[in-house]
């Protein structure tokens, strides 16, 4: 579903992905660990190529993603991303945004593409903030209507970019438990994030990255009974005491 | 001062004069800011544009036009307009002064609505635009739904700022024999020699205008974010009630 051969990524002089190799199958969910800065948000940028690369080969549900024939906009569509910072549109309504992709993307009519609000709303829990502006939600709330805004277009793929590093702790629950829900639907899911918890429960996988490069690739269950990899070790026992 | 001329503004004739001219400045200044409101549109984008073809010249004529004062570009209209369309509507086409002045008018207005747009659409959180291109939107959609109706939202209070100021400088095209509010004073003073009187009672005209607009903008401007202020006045009101 998705696969990187040997992908390089620069900017300037930073050398942020330093020939990445990865394959993640349909129905699969490979969560990302790593030190800040060892490019893991970069990584699944270039996914839907929010980054694109600078060499490498990119290959997501069989296209090649910088490849310059590529409609990007039609890979977005396949492709879900939800943010460290929501990026919620403020000027719209809860449901509008979940709506917008639907209606002005697929042409959807505005009674389809409320239903599918709807239903997506209810998914997350909150289908009674429908109608509320994203300024009067609380963060939980809004990362709940930004996943629901992502899985409006049908993706095959979810992407996760730190959901939950901008959330007080007792909202990071109820964003993980809709995350934990998707994972089970059999979603394919790139997740970066710090909450361990997630990652040893829900994940099938967990890559972890520093300084550019994947240092290990393990199964979940591998991954925490010991890693192989010293530094990962290392940071691990530095964010489960934590 | 002239007090034995007073009495012309109440009568009903010179008030239906000064009538006449005031809706012309209105008509003026509605459909310049209009025209500008589209020319500045295309040259903010232009100028955020990342193809250098489109940018430079937005560049160009944004930072020239600004250059130049208000009344030259009238002026130039008003002489040089119809010759400038002769190619388009034929040999004997004549520019009426109302074009020549919206011309002129619209063509610096456009420039300053160009930079007040481009400021408000870089003030926009870069996770905007992500988001909506992340979901498939393309480039001219993510402008139409996400990015311009917050830009725009936000600029309500620089774009009526700038309607009050197109309306001010509507007098400068009387000065090109075009008849509207300020030439239909100087008719009058220059008749009934009491310029005071005439230009006092424009004044008060001009200034109710935009006085009121003003007061309009400030209160959409506040309007942007009732729930954040209505937030904190209830959180200081309760802080009172506790100390």
């Amino acid at each position: 579903m998705i696969e990187f051969e040997d992908v390089h990524k620069h900017f300037g002089a930073l050398h942020v992905l330093q020939g990445i190799d990865l394959r993640v199958a349909e129905r699969e969910v490979v969560v990302i660990i790593g030190p800040s800065g060892s490019g893991k948000s970069t990584l699944i940028r270039t996914v839907n190529r929010m980054e694109p690369i600078d060499s490498g080969s990119l290959v997501v549900n069989g296209t090649q993603v910088n490849a310059k024939t590529v409609d990007v906009n039609r890979l977005r569509r396949d492709v879900g991303m939800v943010f460290q910072s929501f990026n919620l549109f403020p000027h719209l309504t809860a449901a509008e945004n979940v709506m917008l992709a639907p209606r002005r993307v697929r042409g959807l009519s505005e009674k389809a593409a409320r239903e599918r609000a709807m239903e997506l709303l209810t998914k997350v829990g909150i289908p009674e903030k429908a109608d509320v502006h994203p300024a009067r939600l609380s963060g939980g709330q809004q990362q709940r209507i930004a996943i629901a805004r992502a899985l409006a277009m049908d993706p095959k793929i979810m992407l996760f970019d730190e959901p939950t590093s901008a959330l007080d702790a007792e909202m990071i629950r109820e964003v993980l438990d809709v995350m934990r829900d998707l994972a089970k639907e059999g979603m394919t899911m790139l997740v970066v994030t710090h909450e361990v918890g997630f990652a040893r429960e829900a994940s099938d996988r967990v890559v972890f990255m520093d300084a550019g490069r994947i240092i290990e690739d393990s199964p979940t269950a591998e991954f925490f009974a010991g890693a192989k990899e010293e530094r990962a070790r290392q940071f691990l026992g530095k964010v489960i005491k934590h | 001062m002239r007090p034995d001329t007073w009495h012309l503004f109440i009568d009903p004739g010179i008030l239906r004069f000064f009538a006449e001219g005031l809706m012309w400045t209105v008509l003026l200044s509605i459909t310049s800011i209009a025209l500008s409101f589209a020319v500045g549109l295309l040259f903010a984008l232009g100028r955020l544009s990342t193809r250098a073809w489109l940018r430079w010249p937005s560049i160009a004529y944004v930072e020239g036009v600004l250059a130049v004062p208000v009344l030259l570009l009238i002026v130039y209209f008003s002489i040089k307009g119809s010759s400038l369309f002769q190619p388009f509507f034929g040999e004997d086409f004549d520019l009426p002064r109302f074009w020549a002045g919206v011309l002129g008018l619209s063509m610096y207005t456009s420039a300053i609505i160009a930079e007040i747009l481009r400021a408000g659409i870089l003030a926009l959180p870069r996770g905007q635009s992500e988001a909506a291109r992340a979901l498939g939107l393309s480039y001219p959609r993510t402008m139409r739904f996400v990015v311009l109706p917050q830009a725009l939202r936000a600029m309500v209070p620089a774009l009526m700022a700038q309607l009050t100021t197109i309306i001010k400088d509507t007098s400068l095209v009387g000065t090109i024999g075009f008849f509207e509010l300020y030439r239909s004073a100087r008719i009058i003073y220059t008749q009934n020699f009491n310029p005071i009187e005439a230009l006092g009672f424009i004044s008060i005209i001009y200034f109710v205008i935009c006085f009121t607009l003003s007061q309009l903008s400030r209160r959409l401007e506040l309007g942007q974010a009732p729930k954040d202020v209505r937030a904190k006045l209830a959180e200081i009101q309760l802080r009172d009630q506790v100390a």
